[in-house]
């Protein structure tokens, strides 16, 4: 009888409301001057801000944002940085929901999975494997990065060269066509380009021939931000091998090589194991110049997708010591790390103390100018760790360098921010140099890929 | 709107609210969703848009007409006289000047160019809209977007320190 009682109130209530709604409709039209001097002021105090007129401000924005539907909420957070649509998963469980929902990954913009890297091979250390070091802690959806919808039936064996932006840039060599055995006939090779996320690849024609006994050295551009095409830069060296004379770039648009002759002024010796960077419509890459001498300063050659700008920008001075190039929050990123005292396998290290590892930023890309980002002592890192590190690579979101070590098949993460440290993956043995951040890319903007 | 010119079709669009505006073809146009209808033939006499009101269809006329690819004489002679570049650059002063709306009208904006299917109102919109909140709070963001928090306390711990590091 109560509870009957409480809900009759509560009908009464709800009448008594109605009619109070009502009452304030039937009311408007006689408050409707003062109310609208009001607003009159209201809106001048707001014309700082914006030029809206008095009845457009009328127009409730509540009532206009519920307009926004999950697929418009969509199209503007897929013009957001990774990070902030991490940041914004904490506006409410729906907005969680909606940028962790697998169906809306095509649309959003992804953050690091974790890294392409290769070891030598037992056997032959002319052969280098490929591993995937996925980073943990990262809800990375699942990605087949062994490559397996590549037919197995069609290509021998396939080196993974280099990864941009989500795509891989790989060479597949073929099976000898004759069962002949001639160890004397070159195994034919060509590149392949693919999206491990997608399943989707593309083969690229033949590519110019390379010497005999000299190493490929081929490099992916790819920015799906400012095109769904990409480029293949695959760099010709001076006959010993000494520095780079030229390149030959793949353009997915025009489905065709072209040679371009190096324009650089200085002769320089590019690290053929080391990651390089895609920005602004340019690739940059580290090497050294010729004569080389390992004390020398690391130099960054920059070129562009014609093969017509060719540039050098110097490095912050490191002295004998590791430089890494990386990309992070959109800036071009430079690490060093000196050479540990009992690394046997380089050059004895100077007497110089400079045991001090940096980073780099270069937020201006236009002034080329290096701005100390972060520095921690080898001693530092020695003394939580156990162990000598050096940076390998950078995240491309967060404050955050990954560190490779000597000694242990570790990869350690740190917070530059926070100095902290997190071991994250244990690594292949007999590791190779290269080590490249891998971020998936759901979207099909990814031109040419017939592939399925 | 536009102005009746010799020899260039006119379509007429309706909003829901009963005004008309007649407008040159090519206009209306830009938007993919009219294009469609015109070019498959549906669009004899006048196209009724849904959803979006008289006020946000004029501006978003007004958006069409600046951004419509200028051709035929007088448009030729334009282009010859200003570079492109030039003339980029005074779009994007003019949308920069367009989109000074109050938050309602550009939350209407971006549903009627989403709806109208025209790219670029789409992108200008929404990227000024991310340029407003990007740097946001989270609270200054609900409020924006007229969101509710309906996190429980404990949730929202969960949550902020999974992401701790996106807010540094």
């Amino acid at each position: 009888m109560l509870r009957l009682a409480g809900y009759r109130s509560s009908i009464t209530a709800e009448r008594r409301r109605r009619r109070r709604v009502l009452m304030d409709n039937g009311g408007l039209r006689r408050r409707l001057k003062p109310s609208g001097a009001m607003e009159g002021k209201s809106s001048a105090k707001k014309k700082a801000r914006t030029t809206t007129s008095p009845e457009e401000e009328a127009v409730p924005a509540a009532a206009a944002a519920s307009l926004l539907t999950d697929d418009l909420i969509l199209e503007i957070l897929s013009r957001l940085p990774a990070r902030s649509v991490h940041r914004f998963k904490c506006v409410s469980p729906a907005w969680r929901d909606l940028i962790a929902d697998l169906a809306h990954r095509k649309k959003l913009p992804q953050t690091l999975a974790g890294f392409v890297y290769s070891t030598y091979d037992r056997v032959d250390p002319r052969f280098q494997r490929f591993h995937f070091a996925k980073v943990s802690g990262a809800a990375a959806p699942p990605v087949d990065m062994s490559l397996s919808f590549l037919p197995p039936d069609e290509y021998w064996y396939v080196d993974q060269l280099d990864t941009c932006n989500g795509l891989i840039l790989c060479r597949a060599h073929m099976l000898p066509s004759s069962p002949s055995g001639d160890e004397n006939t070159p195994v034919e090779s060509h590149y392949i380009v693919c999206n491990p996320a997608t399943g989707r690849w593309v083969d690229l024609p033949p590519h110019p021939e390379v010497p005999p006994g000299c190493r490929i050295f081929a490099r992916l551009a790819f920015d799906p931000a400012a095109s769904s095409h990409f480029h293949v830069l695959q760099f010709n060296d001076s006959q010993q091998k000494e520095y780079v004379t030229g390149v030959n770039i793949y353009s997915s648009q025009t489905g065709a090589w072209i040679c371009r002759e190096s324009r650089l002024v200085e002769k320089i010796s590019l690290f053929t194991g080391l990651a390089s960077v895609f920005l602004h419509g340019m690739l940059h890459l580290l090497g050294l110049l010729y004569p080389m001498n390992m004390e020398d300063d690391a130099v960054l050659v920059v070129v562009d997708m014609e093969g017509q700008v060719w540039n050098t920008i110097p490095v912050p001075s490191g002295g004998l010591s590791f430089g890494r190039i990386g990309l992070s929050q959109g800036c071009l990123h430079y690490a060093t790390t000196p050479l540990a005292t009992d690394d046997k396998k380089k050059k004895k290290r100077k007497k110089k103390k400079e045991d001090t590892s940096t980073v780099w930023c270069m937020k201006d890309h236009d002034s080329k100018e290096w701005v100390l980002k972060h520095s921690v002592s080898n001693d530092e890192l020695r003394s939580i760790t156990g162990v000598d590190y050096k940076v390998a690579a950078f995240h491309p979101d967060r404050d955050t360098i990954f560190l490779d070590s000597y000694d242990v098949d570790t990869l350690v993460s740190y917070d530059m921010q926070h100095r902290k440290f997190h071991q994250i993956h244990s690594l292949q043995e007999n590791r190779a140099t290269l080590f490249v951040p891998f971020v998936p890319l759901f979207s099909d903007s990814f031109a040419g890929a017939d592939g399925q | 709107m536009a102005t009746r010119e010799a020899g260039k079709k006119m379509i007429m669009l309706k909003s829901p609210d009963g005004m008309e505006f007649e407008v040159e073809e090519a206009v209306a146009m830009e938007s993919q969703t009219i294009r469609k209808m015109i070019e498959d033939d549906c669009a004899d006499t006048a196209i009724l848009i849904p959803n979006i009101n008289s006020k946000i269809l004029s501006r978003v006329i007004e958006y069409c007409n600046k951004h419509v690819p200028t051709t035929g004489a007088t448009g030729a002679a334009a282009s010859d006289t200003v570079a492109p570049a030039a003339l980029a650059e005074d779009l994007k002063i003019w949308d920069a000047e367009f989109i000074k709306v109050n938050r309602a009208t550009r939350f209407n904006l971006i549903q009627a160019a989403s709806y109208l299917n025209i790219k670029g109102l789409l992108d200008l919109t929404s990227q000024t809209t991310i340029d407003t909140i990007s740097d946001n709070s989270l609270e200054e963001i609900r409020s924006f977007l007229s969101t509710k928090n309906d996190y429980l306390p404990e949730e929202e711990q969960t949550i902020r320190r999974e992401n701790q590091w996106a807010f540094q």
